[in-house]
């Protein structure tokens, strides 16, 4: 039948060409398959295609339970955003982790309303949610003895539900949590031989979750050598002297004696390191500790390739195991950095061995699969609490301040340094020392200079024992070390070079592909002994910025005012030192006028990073064509602010911020972007005259009169979400008034409230960005 | 050199076989002057210009294989003559000057092919429709004479004649009495002087036979075998009206001796959504397969179906068909054999080379011809079924002693309705002189007359009832084989047809669900294996209800899916299951037509602007398009006394119900007198609308959240 009627067409010579020549082949040769097992298909990355029934968005909106969130990669839109959530569950004693007889104490875990801080170890994994009853049904490339590994878990306090796996349409596996279970996870592997078909279904009363489940083939062959990128927070390059396991280590691989951070706090930090260019080229600055809602949107919506995304989709598991918030996509302070799945180990001083002891488990459990394991080591973080017999043991180094808050400082550093020492150790054990390429750096370092400290009027923060918002190189200068026997060569690199470098050198080193365009570059070079120009560092904080470049510090800020310790307030814009003459930054040249400042101030205009600019939901207002000319005439009014992209036969004049008066001939068409997307839109529109019904608009990609019940012509809440269009709708020829919008990649978040903020602010001194009481 | 060549070509033309060769070759040529001036088919400059970039090579192949076809046909046609010269110069004991050498296979070769192409042009007049018969005049005049007065017996009957005269007269001469004599005395003396070998020879032909009948009888299958006859675009009343017995014996036969699912309904009325939905039991959009043309992906991602379970216990599985079938080709259900035709842009190529000669396609389109031009296998004119009968009694052959889970799809009944002779003049009026004499091309743009409307539901009943005598071999043969017993036969339609028979519903299938010709299906199971007595199920079964049943019948586990196991009504146990049957439209090719005009339906372009071009040449609908194609679908449910059809169009939804029982051709909306019903079933149907987990209720719409 298909045949007849292609043939009949072709033969009657109306068939119009919609080919296109065959793509070239231009995707590198993928990297050498290790021996080991695949990750043969990750169920959420597929979730776009399955096959789900189940009120997911109802059961979604219904749970009250603050530590989940919707996963913004994948570009799942509508309803079926619901479908793949980032949860995290509280592991349910966490003194597991502890060690016996410690001093400190732990509190059982419980659940804060909005912020997930208490002391406990969460176990965050991008899920499947299955309020029950759910079905996901899945085609999956057939494996010969296959493996489905995955975690079940029901909301905390939810009732009993059945989980049950369907491979073909036989039931292989069934398991039901009781409410007493509620809250944690529970890790299943299901054997799914070279079945085609996989239903994920779930029923009784309960809120389920499929965490994380992946189909694994076994002895298929690992995708490519293993990641481990071990970042001990707030640690700087002089520590290591306190640090022997980290210096043996510098010793057998590549070692980066001028490492300077990209940013000076842990989130733009990390997001420059896993994405190879400076924070705010990414998409997320450094100079908002909680990002607004728009912000948050556009970075989601920017979609930038982090190192854990881009290796989950070649295969790799991408799990971070640490005591930080900052990588998480449900604490308003965090952004998803793209990790599949996060152990959040919450605690200042028993974090340390229970993140070891994680990460060798981890280690020991997927020593045959791919993976990019990140390790966030708190302990030199404040508070300064190091377990008390690491006080004893350090010597500050020379030069190094010799107060008891620095030795304390440096007492976590060799603190962490013993149990890297341990993940060291492991993985010798294990024999994947070879295939493994070991990163360890420090995030940013932290002030302890006395001629440093003064408190920064325009955040209300002082600077001495803190980071963040000042650049000297106390808080620029971090150790960076990798090490990968047989790949990575022994070297000691003195040159000055950035942490924007460890993406591009990771990708090298696991032979695949650079992103062009990126600031950073691989380190291999260097290491190899390549001369090469200097690398120019620029690195980005709250109020400040700097440049680092040829023995100079050019340093910024966007508010200057200062209160010195002595109570003097000053107003310092900018701050030029020698490093050659001035190691340690206490003679500020700018002042002076020194040469030198107006070539600085070139450099830091050209080297300052922009904002990628982020696809935006465009409202389209078109008229179709008509036999007869129509003049469309009316206002477009917003309770969000409204800016004009395009107006092709059309005139269209703001009113103010809200409202645009609009006059339409024939086929027009207006262009128009509507901040937030979540606003309401309210359109008066007459056409020759007489007033449009809302019955006569045309909405959505469909072209469907989806507002004909309505009033008047008003879209807001979930009609909103009615406008967006994957395609233009076919604009039909009676001269049809259609409206619709480019979808927004990301579906509504919630709203910072100011409790949050308060949240945020205990949360902030918790942490050390705040002063009690500020 | 030159002079050596030049003598060597003039020996070889001079010779019987040479010359024929040449003749026939001159046709090569011939065939392009008045040929049609597209380029293969392709009037699109751009289009043009992709098809000889990519496809160059292969065309000039075809062309290529096409000539050496004539001069093959040729030197054979030639030698014949020749071998004819030699007896009768023998016969009279004289010799043939070079000129009448070559004048013999000239003569010959033009004979022979006026024979073979009057003979092919009668049996399959379809084949040449576009080159004669399309273009009027004498050519119209010439085909329709022949077609109208010469059968292919005559034919045949000419045609031994004048062989009998060139090869077999020669031996009547005086000269060839003689030596046949001599030949016979000397057979019988060696048979006599060799007894032995004699009597070898023919115990070994007693054993041979005895052993083909030893195998044929014995293969016992521990489980039934299922053979499935389905017949494209077969309409139910074509089985279970009361003059079917008259004009299709062999199916009403059948009917007769099965269980009658008089209410049978399809979910898609289009081949490939509709058989994907047969043997999964799932429905459309549980499957993913919801028009003709979807992306490699959903094919590949449609899951578990009826022969994949069946194979899994212990069946060998096959599916047989001619052109319709090509989709099984291309679409991964569970077959271990699938013998059908492949389609794809080189099948468009090859096709179309061939219909630029039509001097070549009697050969072409012969048993050994179509080693060289497989793409016939999926020309709609070359659909006899008879030829499907064949290839069907071999595979059963082969497939005999395992059970077997055989398909054979005959697409013969499908649009354009080309039977051969003398079924597409079974029907017809001579007296007609529409366009429509020999098929009825789909969307010709053509106005349909009363007339042509006749002789349309003429040649479709042509087309049924080639097919019925294409069945009855293959009954006939299950019979004497000794394996009907041990099968189950079951009969059905993956769709059936309108035929113009209810103003404004037009023909085809698919694209409206204005009355049920297009849904209505023809359902019968015949199971000598349980021994179930024939009897008519009025209640309402679906085509998500086969797959289960036949499962559950032969004992297998079902594919997980949407339908019932009907093993309660096959029985006789129940009178009704209380299931209701849901359809929905297909793809629309043109912008409008009778149940689809612009105001009944959502816009979307036509295939050319809506399809693209895999690398791979195959077709599919753009991604950008598809959830469009489906928001559009037009969708119905149905129960034992009403049906509700939805159709989406920018003026909102129209909802319109219609009492079956009362009126059974649906011609009076009574939606506005009984709004509770309509509520009822618009629950429904929503229900089953949104049970794919991706569609959502926008106001009146269904639509992909």
């Amino acid at each position: 039948m298909r045949a007849l009627i292609v043939v009949t067409l072709i033969a009657g010579g109306c068939a119009r060409s919609t080919a296109s020549p065959p793509a070239p082949g231009d995707a590198p040769a993928p990297a050498a398959r290790l021996p080991g097992d695949a990750i043969a298909f990750r169920f959420v990355e597929h979730a776009g295609e399955a096959q789900v029934t189940g009120a997911l968005d109802e059961a979604w909106r219904a749970l009250a339970y603050p530590a989940k969130v919707l996963r913004p990669y994948g570009g799942l839109r509508g309803a079926a955003a619901f479908r793949v959530v980032e949860l995290a569950l509280a592991d349910a004693d966490v003194k597991t982790y502890g060690q016996p007889g410690h001093a400190h104490q732990t509190s059982a875990a419980r659940y804060d309303p909005v912020w997930n801080r208490t002391r406990a170890v969460y176990e965050s994994k991008s899920a499947l949610f299955a309020p029950s009853p759910s079905r996901y049904r899945f085609s999956v490339p057939p494996i010969a003895g296959g493996v489905l590994r995955l975690a079940i878990a029901i909301a905390p306090g939810s009732d009993e539900a059945e989980f049950v796996v369907e491979a073909d349409g036989r039931r292989v596996w069934a398991r039901a949590i009781p409410r007493s279970e509620s809250g944690s996870w529970i890790a299943e592997e299901i054997p799914v031989d070279s079945a085609r078909e996989i239903v994920l279904a779930t029923t009784g009363k309960g809120v389920g979750f499929w965490g994380y489940p992946v189909l694994i083939e076994r002895d298929a062959g690992a995708a490519g050598a293993n990641v481990i990128v071990v970042i001990i927070d707030t640690l700087r390059s002089d520590a290591l002297a306190v640090m022997p396991r980290l210096q043996q280590l510098a010793e057998r691989g590549l070692r980066c004696d001028q490492a300077i951070t990209a940013a000076t706090w842990t989130r733009p930090s990390l997001i420059a390191m896993l994405g190879g260019d400076l924070p705010t080229t990414i998409g997320q600055s450094a100079e908002e500790m909680i990002p607004a809602d728009r912000e948050r949107r556009r970075f989601y919506a920017v979609s930038p390739p982090l190192l854990p995304r881009l290796l989950a989709s070649d295969g790799y598991l991408a799990r971070a195991i640490g005591n930080n918030f900052f990588l998480l996509g449900y604490p308003q302070i965090g952004l998803d950095l793209g990790f599949d799945e996060v152990d959040d180990i919450r605690h200042p001083v028993l974090d340390t061995p229970a993140i070891t002891a994680a990460a060798i488990a981890f280690l020991e459990a997927h020593a045959r699969e791919p993976f990019l394991l990140q390790l966030h080591y708190d302990a030199p973080h404040w508070p300064y609490t190091p377990p008390p017999e690491y006080l004893a043991r350090v010597t500050p180094p020379p030069g190094f301040p010799e107060d008891a808050l620095a030795r304390a400082y440096l007492a976590e550093a060799a603190y962490a340094d013993e149990y890297l020492g341990r993940v060291v150790d492991a993985l010798a054990r294990l024999h994947l020392e070879e295939r493994t390429l070991l990163v360890v750096l420090g995030d940013h370092g932290e002030i302890f200079d006395h001629a440093h400290s003064h408190t920064v009027e325009a955040l209300h923060q002082p600077t001495l024992h803190h980071h963040g918002w000042s650049a000297y190189d106390e808080i620029l200068r971090v150790p960076l070390v990798m090490a990968m026997p047989g790949t990575v060569p022994t070297a000691r690199v003195t040159a000055q070079v950035s942490l924007v470098d460890v993406e591009p050198t990771i990708l090298d080193v696991l032979g695949r592909p650079l992103r062009p365009g990126t600031r950073g570059r691989s380190l291999l070079p260097l290491a190899r002994g390549v001369t090469e120009s200097e690398r120019v560092a620029f690195v980005e904080g709250q109020d400040v910025r700097a440049v680092r470049a040829g023995g100079w510090l050019y340093l910024r800020r966007s508010d200057g005012r200062l209160t010195r310790d002595d109570g003097t307030r000053v107003t310092v814009d900018e701050e030029l030192y020698d490093l050659a003459r001035d190691p340690l930054q206490h003679h500020d040249l700018a002042r002076a006028g020194d040469p030198q400042l107006q070539q600085m101030r070139t450099l830091f205009a050209r080297e300052l990073p922009t904002a990628p600019v982020a696809p935006e939901p465009v409202l389209h207002l078109q008229i179709a064509p008509d036999v007869r000319p129509h003049i469309i005439e009316g206002t477009l009014r917003t309770d969000g602010t409204v800016s004009i992209r395009n107006a092709a036969g059309a005139e269209v004049t703001p009113l103010d911020a809200h409202t645009l008066a609009l006059r339409l001939r024939d086929a027009a068409l207006v262009e128009v972007v509507i901040d937030p997307p979540t606003a309401q839109v309210a359109l008066t529109l007459t056409r020759d005259g007489m007033p449009i019904a809302p019955s006569e608009v045309l909405v959505g990609g469909f072209g469907l009169p989806l507002l004909a019940g309505a009033r008047a012509l008003v879209l807001d809440g979930e009609r909103v979400t009615w406008l967006d269009a994957a395609r233009a709708p076919v604009p039909g020829e009676r001269g049809e008034v259609l409206l619709w919008r480019d979808p927004s990649t990301v579906t509504a978040l919630p709203a910072v409230s100011a409790r949050n903020n308060q949240e945020v602010g205990d949360m902030m001194r918790r942490w050390g960005y705040a002063q009690p009481g500020k | 050199m030159l002079s050596t060549i030049r003598s060597v070509v003039r020996r070889a033309v001079a010779s019987g076989p040479g010359a024929g060769a040449l003749v026939l070759s001159l046709f090569f040529l011939l065939d392009f002057v008045g040929a049609s001036l597209e380029f293969m088919g392709f009037s699109d400059e751009k289009a043009t210009s992709i098809i000889i970039h990519r496809y160059g090579a292969r065309i000039v192949g075809e062309q290529l294989v096409i000539l050496a076809t004539y001069a093959v046909v040729g030197a054979t046609l030639g030698a014949v003559g020749a071998l004819s010269g030699c007896l009768w110069d023998w016969a009279q004991r004289g010799s043939g000057s070079r000129r009448r050498r070559m004048l013999r296979g000239v003569l010959a070769a033009l004979l022979g092919h006026a024979y073979f192409f009057v003979r092919s042009l009668v049996h399959y007049p379809q084949l040449y429709s576009e080159a004669f018969f399309d273009r009027g005049g004498i050519r119209r005049t010439l085909m329709v004479a022949a077609t109208n007065h010469l059968s292919l017996r005559l034919l045949d009957g000419i045609a031994a004649l004048g062989l009998a005269t060139a090869l077999v007269a020669p031996a009547f001469s005086a000269r060839g009495r003689v030596r046949i004599d001599w030949w016979i005395a000397h057979a019988a003396g060696a048979l006599t002087r060799r007894p032995r070998l004699t009597a070898a020879a023919v115990a070994l032909l007693l054993v041979g036979t005895g052993a083909a009948v030893y195998h044929r009888g014995h293969g016992h299958a521990t489980r039934p075998n299922v053979l499935l006859i389905a017949v494209d675009s077969l309409r139910a009343d074509r089985v279970f009206s009361a003059d079917a017995a008259r004009r299709f014996p062999t199916l009403a036969r059948l009917a007769s001796r099965g269980v009658r699912f008089r209410e049978a309904h399809v979910t898609v009325p289009r081949t490939f959504p509709s058989f994907v939905t047969l043997l999964t039991g799932r429905f459309p959009h549980h499957h993913g397969i919801r028009h003709m043309f979807p992306t490699e992906a959903a094919r590949k991602a449609i899951g578990p179906a009826l022969p994949s379970t069946l194979h899994e216990g212990g069946y060998r599985t096959a599916v047989l068909s001619d052109y319709a079938g090509e989709i099984f080709s291309r679409t991964p259900l569970g077959f271990d054999d699938i013998r059908v035709p492949y389609f794809d842009m080189k099948t468009i190529i090859a096709q179309r080379s061939l219909q630029v000669h039509p001097n070549v396609l009697p050969y072409a389109t012969s048993a050994l011809g179509r080693l060289a031009f497989p793409a016939v296998d999926a020309m709609p004119e070359r659909s006899d079924p008879a030829l499907l009968a064949d290839r069907a009694i071999t595979e059963i052959d082969r497939l005999a002693g395992k059970p077997f889970f055989l398909t054979v799809f005959f697409s013969t009944a499908h649009f354009p309705y080309a039977s051969p002779s003398p079924y597409y003049q079974r029907f017809t009026a001579r007296a007609y002189a529409g366009p429509f004499r020999y098929q009825k091309p789909p969307l010709s743009t053509a106005t349909v007359t009363p007339a042509d409307a006749a002789q349309i539901r003429a040649l479709y009943d042509g087309a049924v009832a080639a097919t019925d005598d294409a069945i009855a071999r293959l009954l006939r043969r299950l019979e004497d084989d000794g394996i009907a017993r041990d099968t189950i036969v079951v009969l059905l339609a993956d769709h059936g047809e309108n035929l113009y028979d209810v103003d404004g519903r037009g023909m085809g299938h698919g694209d409206h669900l204005e009355g049920s010709s297009a849904d209505h299906v023809p359902l019968v199971v015949v199971d000598p294996v349980h021994g179930l007595a024939p009897r008519d199920v009025p209640a309402i079964v679906r085509d998500v209800d086969l797959a289960p049943t036949l499962a559950a019948l032969v004992g297998v586990n079902a594919p997980p899916g949407d339908g019932v196991d009907l093993g309660p009504l096959l029985r006789g146990e129940r009178d009704g299951l209380g299931l209701d049957a849901f359809s929905e439209t297909e793809f629309w090719f043109t912008s409008h037509g009778p149940g689809f005009e612009a105001d009944e339906r959502l816009p979307y372009p036509g295939i050319t602007g809506a399809t693209d071009l895999a690398t791979d040449g195959d077709i599919f609908i753009k991604p950008e398009w598809q959830d469009t194609v489906v928001v559009a679908k037009h969708r119905s449910i149905r129960t034992e006394r009403w049906k509700l059809i939805y159709r989406p169009t920018r003026r909102g939804v129209d909802w319109r119900l219609f009492d079956v029982v009362t009126d059974p051709d649906e011609r009076r909306d009574v939606a506005a007198q009984h709004p509770d019903v309509v509520v009822e079933l618009r629950r429904k149907l929503v229900a089953w609308m949104t049970s794919d987990g991706r569609t959502v209720m926008r106001g009146d719409f269904a639509v992909p959240e």
